[in-house]
C-alpha cells in the first residue's frame, strides 16, 4: 500500500524523493532496508518519519544526506538530482541538509572544545574570513539556540544532554542549511528537556524557515512537532498524510498497532 | 492499611554526596512505601535521585555515596542496619532489580542459561537448575532454546525479557525496576509492560517502577511519587495525581509531555 505524499500547496518542493531503494550487502547477507520509498519536504515544512528499530528510516536519513548511497531511485534537491552531485556543488549541498543525531554525545568529540567543533565546520567550508569571525559567528549560534555563548569554551562532558543536543543543533545551522534530518533528537531526553528542544525546533523554522525530516519512534512527539507524517514499516512507507489526520484516523493496520502501544493517559 | 501490609518503608531516607560547598543531597528526608502486590511508580527527571533512591534499598549506591539518616524497612528489617552477608542474602533474591540498558547488564561471553542460573546458585540449593531456567524463560513468555543463546543473538526486547527471568529466578518479594523499557522501542515497550503488569497479577510480585514516562505510570502503577531534586513533592493514588495534581511541579511535568490526541485530553 503506498501512498506518494504530495507538498502542500503553494509551498513549492525543496527534496523529492521518487521510489528510492538501499540495499546492504549481497547474497545471503542482502538487506533491502528501503524499498521503494517516495516523500516530499517543502520549504519549511516539518516531515515525521516513524517506525520501529530496523524499518529503515535512519537508512532513508542517511541516504538523504548521501552518507549512503541508494541502489535505485531519485533525490531531487531544488531541481538537482542528489546523486550526482560532485564536487563543489557536492559540498553546497553538504551545507544546505544538515544531520542531527540520536546521542549527542556520541557526536562531539570528547577532547575538542564545542566552539572549536563548529569553528571546524566553519573553517572547512571557508565561512567567515579569519579566527575572530567566525568566534562571533559561534556566539551568535550559541545564542540562537538559547546556550550562554560563554559556555562555547568548554568541553562536551561539562553539559547535560539536553545542552549537548543544542550544540549539535548549533553546529548543524552554522552553515545555514535549508533541511534538517533530525534522526532521534529528543528520544534520549527527559520530557521537560524534550520540550524544550521542541521548542527550539519551532522557531527555527518560524525564524529560518527550515526544514525537518523527524525521524522517530515517538508518536507523541510527531504529532506536537510536524505537519505531515509518514509512517514506515520493514523499509516501506505505509501510510503518509496529515499529521492529525494519521494519528487520529489510522487506516493502515501497523499504524494502529503503533498508536495502541504507546502508553498514555 | 496497617503498617504490616508494606514490604518496603522508606522511612526520611537521606543520602548525600560530597560535603561542605559540594554537598550534595540527592536524596533528601525521602519516605515511601510499597504494599505487598502493589505495584508502585517513582517519578521524576534525570537527577531527581529516583534511581539513587531505587540503588539504595539495598545499599548498591555509588561508592561516594553516604547514608545520611532514615530507616529503609523491608519486611520490617532496617537494611541501612544489616551486614555485608545478610544485604548479599536480600539482593538478587528477595529484592532484584531490573535496568535500562539489558545488553549493558548481561556479560556477552556467557550463555543465557548460565547467566538466569547464577542467582539459583548464589542462592539455591538442591535446584535442577535446567528445569528452573525453563520455567523462568517460560514466564516471560521466551522459547526455551533461547537457553542456549549468548546476548548478541537476540533483540532488545528478549534481552530485557531476559533481565526479568534473572530478577525473578529466586521468587522475589520485590523487583525494582528503573526505566525498564526506556531503550526499548513503544511496540516492544508494550509487551514488556503487559508482562509486568502480568507478573503484578499472577505471581503477586510487588514492583518498584521508576520512570520519567507518565504514560507508564498511568499504565502500571497503582499509586506514584513524584521527585524532585531529590524530594518528594507529591503522592498519592495514580488517577488522583495525573487527573488531579497537587503540586506545582507535577502540573509542570505533566504539561511537558507530548500528547497523542491533544484536544481530546482539553476536553476531558
Amino acid at each position: 500500500m503506498m501512498a506518494p505524499s504530495s507538498s502542500p500547496a503553494g509551498g513549492g518542493t525543496l527534496l523529492a524523493i521518487e521510489q528510492l531503494n538501499v540495499v546492504y550487502g549481497k547474497g545471503r547477507g542482502r538487506v533491502h532496508a528501503v524499498k521503494d520509498v517516495s516523500l516530499s519536504i517543502a520549504p519549511g515544512e516539518i516531515v515525521g518519519l516513524v517506525g520501529e528499530s530496523g524499518c529503515g528510516k535512519s537508512s532513508l536519513g542517511k541516504a538523504i544526506v548521501r552518507l549512503v548511497d541508494p541502489s535505485s531511485g531519485s533525490l531531487r534537491y531544488k531541481d538537482s538530482n542528489v546523486a550526482l552531485l560532485a564536487g563543489a556543488e557536492l559540498k553546497r549541498y553538504r551545507q544546505e541538509v544538515q544531520m542531527v543525531f540520536q546521542d549527542p554525545y556520541g557526536s562531539l568529540n570528547p577532547r575538542m572544545k564545542v566552539g572549536n567543533a563548529i569553528i571546524d565546520v566553519l573553517s572547512v567550508h571557508r565561512i567567515g574570513r579569519d579566527r575572530n569571525e567566525r568566534r562571533e559567528k559561534v556566539v551568535e549560534l550559541f545564542e540562537s539556540v538559547g546556550l550562554d555563548p560563554r559556555w562555547a569554551w568548554r568541553y562536551p562532558h561539562e553539559f547535560s544532554g539536553g545542552q549537548r543536543q543544542r550544540i549539535c543543533i548549533a553546529r548543524a545551522l552554522s552553515l545555514d542549511p535549508d533541511l534538517l534530518v533530525a534522526d532521534e533528537p529528543v528520544s534520549a531526553l527527559d520530557v521537560s528537556v524534550q520540550a524544550g528542544i521542541l521548542k527550539l525546533l519551532r522557531s527555527l523554522r518560524e525564524t529560518r524557515n527550515l526544514a525537518f525530516l523527524f525521524v522517530s519512534h515517538d508518536l507523541a512527539v510527531v504529532r506536537n512537532l510536524c505537519d505531515r507524517v509518514a509512517v514506515m514499516y520493514n523499509g516501506e512507507i505505509v501510510e503518509s498524510g496529515p499529521v492529525a489526520e494519521v494519528i487520529d484516523r489510522p487506516l493502515h493496520p501497523y499504524t494502529r498497532k503503533l498508536l495502541d502501544a504507546v502508553p498514555s493517559f | 492499611m496497617t503498617s504490616n501490609d508494606n514490604i518496603l518503608a522508606v522511612e526520611d531516607l537521606g543520602v548525600h554526596f560530597g560535603s561542605g560547598d559540594g554537598l550534595v543531597k540527592a536524596v533528601d528526608e525521602v519516605s515511601f512505601t510499597v504494599r505487598r502486590g502493589e505495584t508502585v511508580a517513582l517519578v521524576g527527571e534525570s537527577g531527581s535521585g529516583k534511581s539513587i533512591s531505587a540503588l539504595s534499598l539495598t545499599k548498591l549506591a555509588p561508592r561516594a555515596a553516604r547514608y545520611a539518616g532514615g530507616r529503609i524497612l523491608f519486611e520490617g528489617r532496617d537494611m541501612l542496619a544489616l551486614s555485608d552477608a545478610e544485604l548479599r542474602r536480600i539482593r538478587g533474591s528477595r529484592i532484584s532489580y531490573i535496568f535500562q540498558e539489558p545488553m549493558a547488564s548481561l556479560n556477552p561471553v556467557f550463555t543465557i542459561q548460565w547467566q538466569i542460573e547464577e542467582a539459583i546458585r548464589l542462592h539455591q540449593r538442591g535446584v535442577d537448575r535446567k528445569r528452573e531456567v525453563a520455567r523462568l524463560l517460560g514466564l516471560v513468555h521466551l522459547p526455551e532454546r533461547l537457553a542456549r543463546a549468548y546476548p548478541h543473538e537476540m533483540s532488545g526486547g528478549q534481552l530485557q525479557r531476559c533481565m526479568i527471568a534473572m530478577a525473578l529466578a529466586c521468587s522475589p518479594d520485590l523487583l525494582v525496576a528503573d526505566e525498564p523499557t526506556t531503550a526499548l522501542d513503544v511496540t516492544v515497550q508494550r509487551e514488556i509492560l503487559n508482562l509486568l503488569a502480568e507478573l503484578g497479577r499472577n505471581v503477586g510480585l510487588s514492583i518498584l517502577m521508576i520512570t520519567h514516562n507518565f504514560g507508564i505510570v498511568a499504565d502500571l502503577a497503582d499509586r506514584v511519587y513524584v521527585m524532585q531534586k531529590g524530594r518528594i513533592v507529591e503522592e498519592g493514588e495514580t488517577r488522583q495525581v495525573l487527573y488531579d495534581p497537587r503540586a506545582e511541579y507535577t502540573r509542570q511535568l505533566m504539561a511537558a509531555v507530548p500528547r497523542l490526541h491533544p484536544r481530546t485530553e482539553e476536553e476531558q
